[in-house]
């Protein structure tokens, strides 16, 4: 005689454990080992302070750099150069083909042409640094564009 | 013997885990997507980024004007303020009659190529227009104007004037010698004058004049017979 029911409860039990299996794993891959926080992705530049610190110099130096581009003398410019130190651990400033560089760091480590293998250690830290770039421009004495760019690393 | 019980918990069971599964690659493909548009802040941040790089175009034309209204005065000095082929003599009444703002303006034209130029109580230029919308996927902003730079003119054009007048004046009265004449050669009379300091190319100080000379047989002026 036929029982309703008769032959499912194993079914059941297994249906259910599975169930029980698959959310329990759900669970776990999506609130527990996830990042919890929405990381705004901007593709483009950030504006900072380094922005107003850099235009403020530009504006405050336009003399001295111009000056010192005709001279090709970058003595006096390296002095007030200075200032710009605290922006970040590596600084850069390229001013047409002449760079001033912080405590002469390089922006990019070539390590290629260092004819030594680099520590693994400064190596990561260099790749995980976090670059910045700002571009200006002004004019010479003769109505030329003198290039300017300010180049940030964090490590 | 079919039993419709036996195959219904299965049958969810699979059908649970297809849509799980589904939602799981919504979820991780459309992760990019939600990410930005709810970047709150991007649009402030690029409405600050366009406001800095329009500071920068700014600073660029001031510092254009400036150095070219300092070429200018100084060619405008040299030349004694009236065209080139009248060799600094002023004569009233023709072309080597001075106009100083008109004059200084044509030099200063030249030098940065043909932009709107007024020369009045102020030195205004319209160097170009500037334009630097932004947008996201829920506004849109749009920034823009005219480059205009405005300062102060180096040289004093209401001093000239009141000199050229006193000039005429010393000329209709016969009397060189009351206009601080700087030297004098039978009727042609040489006059010098400070007008303003420039920084020059090598960007030290140095003094701008105004040389001038007068032929009173042939000022342009009809004097009195008296």
């Amino acid at each position: 005689m036929n029982k309703k029911g008769e032959g499912t409860g194993i079914g059941m039990i297994i249906s259910v454990v599975v169930l029980i299996i698959i959310l329990t794993f759900y669970f776990i891959f999506f609130t527990i080992m996830p990042e919890k926080e929405m990381n705004v992705k901007l593709k483009d530049y950030v504006p900072s302070e380094a922005d107003l610190d850099f235009i403020n110099f530009v504006k405050l130096n336009s003399d001295l750099i111009v000056k010192s581009v005709n001279t090709n003398n970058f003595e006096e410019l390296e002095k007030e150069f200075l200032k710009l130190y605290h922006l970040g651990d590596c600084i850069n400033l390229q001013i047409n083909e002449k760079i001033l560089r912080k405590g002469g760091c390089l922006f990019e480590e070539t390590y290629a042409t260092k004819e030594e293998s680099p520590r693994q250690a400064s190596f990561n830290k260099d790749v995980l640094a976090e670059r910045n770039q700002i571009t200006t421009k002004i004019p010479d004495y003769n109505n030329n564009k003198i290039n300017i760019i300010l180049k940030i690393k964090n490590e | 013997m079919n039993k419709k019980g036996a195959i219904f918990m299965p049958m969810f069971v699979i059908a649970v885990i297809i849509i799980m599964a589904t939602f799981t690659v919504i979820i991780y493909n459309h992760k990019d997507k939600a990410e930005e548009y709810f970047s709150v802040g991007k649009l402030q941040s690029n409405i600050i980024k366009n406001y800095f790089e329009s500071e920068k175009e700014f600073f660029y034309y001031e510092k254009l004007l400036e150095y070219n209204e300092y070429k200018t005065t100084k060619e405008f000095g040299e030349d004694g303020a009236v065209p080139k082929d009248c060799n600094k003599k002023w004569k009233f009444n023709t072309d080597c009659e001075p106009d100083f703002k008109e004059y200084f303006k044509e030099i200063l034209n030249k030098k940065i190529e043909n932009k709107g130029i007024t020369i009045d109580s102020y030195v205004e230029v319209y160097f170009t227009d500037f334009n630097l919308p932004t947008e996201t996927e829920t506004s849109k902003v749009d920034y823009g104007g005219e480059i205009r730079v405005k300062k102060e003119p180096l040289v004093d054009f209401k001093e000239l004037e009141e000199l050229k007048l006193d000039i005429k004046s010393c000329i209709q009265n016969k009397n060189m010698n009351n206009c601080n004449l700087e030297s004098s050669s039978g009727t042609i009379y040489t006059f010098k004058r400070k007008i303003v300091d420039i920084l020059n190319e090598n960007f030290e100080s140095e003094e701008v004049f105004l040389e001038f000379k007068i032929d009173t047989s042939s000022s342009g002026m009809t004097t009195s017979i008296f």
